[in-house]
């Protein structure tokens, strides 16, 4: 922990008190509507027995899908962001209201039930004048447990795009950053704990003065809702929408210095880069951050924004190999650089989307397309290794293993093992130094900011290919007796992404054009 | 103004209510006894339609109450219950207003009415905005019973109104319930398995058994004529006391050589009590004495 827990707090206090309020709004309206259904459908229960069986085996079946799961249900449904977010809480919350409902009434005391209806009370009456009152302490338990199970659910919302405080636990997650899973986890704690307290408090006093403290309730909750809606609706004014994995939001490569160099001004909300697609297919956001070789991006007729002002570094993909590999089987180097310059960037595309959407398995794709370039392609099983190749867990650094291996096996009379999905940059890296792998693909870009310490790099020219990767080649070879080969030829660098028929509507091709459109709103 | 014609309950084809009829006249109270499961509820209960019968039939004012609206059939019918019942989250207050409430009477006249029967059934120190739960037993089987009173209704059918209380406790409540103007020209229908609660309110009995009566009649004519050997084995632990209640002090004066400086209507029972408890012995020794004579005479008459 560099920073101190309290500094970070009141560095982030505006958006801890965003994405608080975000977190209650879920919370509260996903159990508005799960009272509103709930009660009627638990009192009709009472009335009609032969259905509480069914409806409560209904929603305990419900109550066991894990919240993740029913999360991923969602998506398929309803897409992404709140919708899905506040109707899996209020499939969580439906279960406590109703039972308690349900028990509450039908275990009131049959003397008590019996004496209303010798009174002369029609059944309505004696609902409303006696078993809902005497129920009523019965229903509040149940639904402080809804509140309290959903102020712990929706922390998984930001999954979904829907945020809350969530956001801050995942992006901690993703970041290794301790401060900021608390900054989430905190709040999200304290408001559990607040609304146990006071629905307690509740809870007990109902007994006494139950219609003040029913219309209260009802009132507090009415106006913490509309209060919180009627802002989200001023928020929303501007329409244009993005969504970003949290790490690109909160790298200084990432969004942050995008914004300060265009002066973009985003409606940014934080996605699990594996349903940014989709957002941005079915319309929930109108910008994503890819990668510009993606499958998806020609699968789903989205287009990359041009980088008009370098932003991004170029990342192109070359292998790294051990100086030792090289001066032992320098035939090695020949057998790669039969695909050195050979793969642009549409291609590479191609090949993930084959491997996503098509569901080949990297070798086979790796196959296919060595063949394509007429190479010799004999697969050969592991075993008796004189080399191993490593990856990241990522499909495309899979397939341009796979080409390695088979490369290598075909053009010289070496064996290779794989060792594929280390689980970071680093762990490869590693690896690689130490000697545990061979060759693994890597970027010359991640080369430059991740593998390299700070000090120089301004004085580079960062946005140019060529120097970037002689810079890369010069350092690595100096610092860690590694070499680059050439590199294959693609950039698979981030990239702004948008709906080639919204991009073509507003007439925007660049991200300047981007900034300026967004200015203009 | 109560009429019951071969009533009859089933529950799985068994008859927990077997082919009774019975009459209550206007303003008489009429008790039904029996042990526990004889089918006394069952048959109070049908009487305010909480209970449909299998057959048979109800007259109330010789209108069929199967024909009438059943909630202004009960708002119309006082109900205590077994269980007192009192609504937990209502005060004494809200508890007594339930039917007039019901009925869309005046606030005015319905507090008007709470205190009136507060002050009737001895509750004037209970707070009208504490809870039952506040009160202690006998005070909540009053309330129960205001709650029962409170529209006026003509006719009141109590279960066990007195059963949840201790011995002393209840034949004090029963003592001032007897009293009560509000209760003298109503008609009543009580359950109890007390005898000497029958004997003390009834002004007919109808002791059952398994769903069936086995005697109904004045107090008099079960003590002194068992109709069968049902009758007197229920009777006979409690036959003296039944006897010395259902005799008059005018009846046995004759068989007495002293004054008797009593009323003359009140019953030997009561004379006895009041003797005992003011301590003249020999007195009440006498009036046993005068019993014994009046019984051998009166059994010697019979045959
Ligand atoms: N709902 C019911 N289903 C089946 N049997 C019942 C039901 N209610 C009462 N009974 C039976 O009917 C009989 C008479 O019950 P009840 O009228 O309550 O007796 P009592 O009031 O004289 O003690 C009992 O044997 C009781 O078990
Ligand atoms: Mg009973």
């Amino acid at each position: 922990m560099k920073k101190g827990l309290f500094s970070f707090f009141s560095e982030q206090k505006a958006e801890i008190f965003e994405q608080t309020i975000e977190h209650l709004w879920l919370t509260l309206m996903a159990l508005t509507i799960a009272i509103a259904i709930s009660l009627p459908v638990g009192i009709m229960m009472t009335r009609r027995i032969k259905l509480a069986k069914p409806i409560l085996g209904i929603v305990n079946v419900i109550q066991t899908i894990p919240s993740l799961a029913l999360l991923g249900f969602m998506i398929p449904l309803l897409g992404i962001g709140t919708v899905p977010a506040i109707t899996a809480l209020f499939l969580y919350a439906l279960l406590p209201i109703i039972r308690n409902t349900y028990t509450g009434i039908i275990e009131t005391d049959p003397g008590i039930k019996e004496a209303a209806r010798g009174m002369g009370m029609t059944d309505f009456q004696s609902l409303i004048q006696v078993e809902l009152p005497l129920a009523l302490p019965t229903i509040f338990a149940g639904i402080k447990t809804a509140t309290v199970i959903n102020v712990g659910v929706a922390t998984l919302t930001a999954l979904i795009g829907a945020g809350g405080l969530g956001v801050f636990i995942f992006r901690g997650i993703a970041l290794n950053n301790v401060n900021m899973i608390l900054a989430g986890a905190i709040p999200a704690a304290l408001m559990a704990l607040m609304f146990d307290f006071f629905l307690g408090l509740i809870q007990q006093q109902i007994k006494k003065r139950r219609k003040l403290i029913v219309i209260a309730a009802l009132v507090i909750l009415v106006l913490m809702l509309g209060t919180i809606t009627w802002n989200k609706l001023d928020f929303s004014g501007n329409s244009f929408k993005a969504g970003f994995p949290s790490e690109f939001i909160h790298r200084e490569d990432g969004y942050q210095g995008l914004k300060k160099l265009y002066h973009l001004d985003l409606d940014v909300m934080e996605m699990d880069i594996g349903l940014m697609y989709d957002a941005i297919h079915n319309k929930k956001v109108d910008l994503v951050s890819g990668f510009s070789t993606d499958g998806r991006i020609g699968a789903f007729d989205l287009v990359v924004l041009d980088d008009d002002k370098h932003y991004f570094p170029p990342y192109h993909a070359a292998p790294l190999v051990r100086k030792q590999l090289i001066d032992t089987y320098p035939e090695v180097m020949d057998a790669l650089n039969k695909i050195a310059g050979q793969i642009n960037n549409p291609q590479m595309a191609a090949l993930n989307y084959m491997a996503d959407d098509a569901q080949l398995s990297p070798g086979e794709i790796a196959v296919a397309f060595l063949e394509s370039m007429d190479l010799k392609t004999k697969y050969h099983p592991d075993g008796n290794a004189d080399l191993i190749i490593g990856s990241k867990n990522f499909t495309e650094n899979f397939i341009l293993a796979e080409m390695f291996k088979i490369l290598i096996e075909n053009y010289t009379t070496l064996n290779v093992d794989l060792k594929m999905g280390f689980g970071g940059t680093k762990l490869v890296f590693d690896a690689l130094r130490n000697g545990d792998i061979d060759i693994y693909p890597e970027y010359t870009g991640t080369g430059l900011l991740v593998l390299l310490p700070e000090e120089d790099r301004d004085t580079i020219i960062m946005y140019d290919r060529e120097a970037v990767y002689e810079y890369v080649r010069k350092e690595f070879r100096e610092r860690y007796d590694i070499h680059w080969l050439s590199p294959l030829g693609f950039n698979n660098t981030h990239t702004m992404v948008m709906r080639r028929e919204h991009a073509e509507r507003l007439g925007i091709n660049t991200i300047s054009e981007l900034a300026d459109y967004l200015q203009k709103q | 103004m109560i009429d019951v014609l071969n009533l009859t309950k089933e529950y799985n084809g068994r008859p927990v209510v077997d082919r009774i009829s019975f009459h209550v006249p206007e303003g008489k109270t009429f008790v039904l006894l029996g042990t526990s499961g004889s089918g006394k509820t069952t048959t109070l209960k049908m009487l305010n339609g909480l209970i449909q019968p299998t057959s048979g039939k109800i007259l109330i004012n010789d209108k069929d109450i199967s024909n009438v609206n059943q909630e202004s059939l009960r708002k119309n019918i006082g109900y205590v219950i077994q269980s007192i019942g009192l609504f937990p989250h209502m005060t004494v207050k809200e508890n007594i207003s339930v039917v007039p409430k019901l009925l869309k009477w005046h606030p005015d006249a319905i507090k008007e009415r709470v205190r009136f029967l507060l002050k009737l059934l001895n509750l004037e120190t209970v707070d009208t905005e504490s809870y039952p739960a506040q009160l202690s037993g006998g005070q909540q089987q009053r309330v129960g019973l205001a709650r029962a009173l409170a529209a006026d209704p003509p006719i009141v059918l109590m279960d066990e109104p007195f059963g949840a209380l201790d011995p002393i406790t209840r034949t004090d409540i029963r003592n001032e319930f007897k009293k009560l103007e509000e209760i003298i020209n109503k008609t009543i229908v009580l359950v109890t398995h007390d005898v000497t609660e029958a004997w003390e309110l009834g002004d007919t009995i109808c002791l059952m058994d398994d769903g069936k009566i086995m005697q109904k009649g004045s107090p008099k004519e079960l003590t002194w004529k068992a109709e069968n050997a049902f009758v007197s084995d229920f009777l006979r632990p409690h036959q003296w006391q039944l006897e010395i209640m259902t005799v008059a002090v005018k009846d046995v004066a004759p068989f007495s050589d002293k004054e008797i400086s009593l009323d003359p209507d009140t019953s030997l029972f009561n004379a006895i009590h009041t003797l005992e408890s003011e301590g003249k012995k020999t007195l009440s020794l006498h009036l046993h004495q005068a019993f014994l004579d009046y019984k051998t005479s009166f059994i010697k008459r019979e045959l």
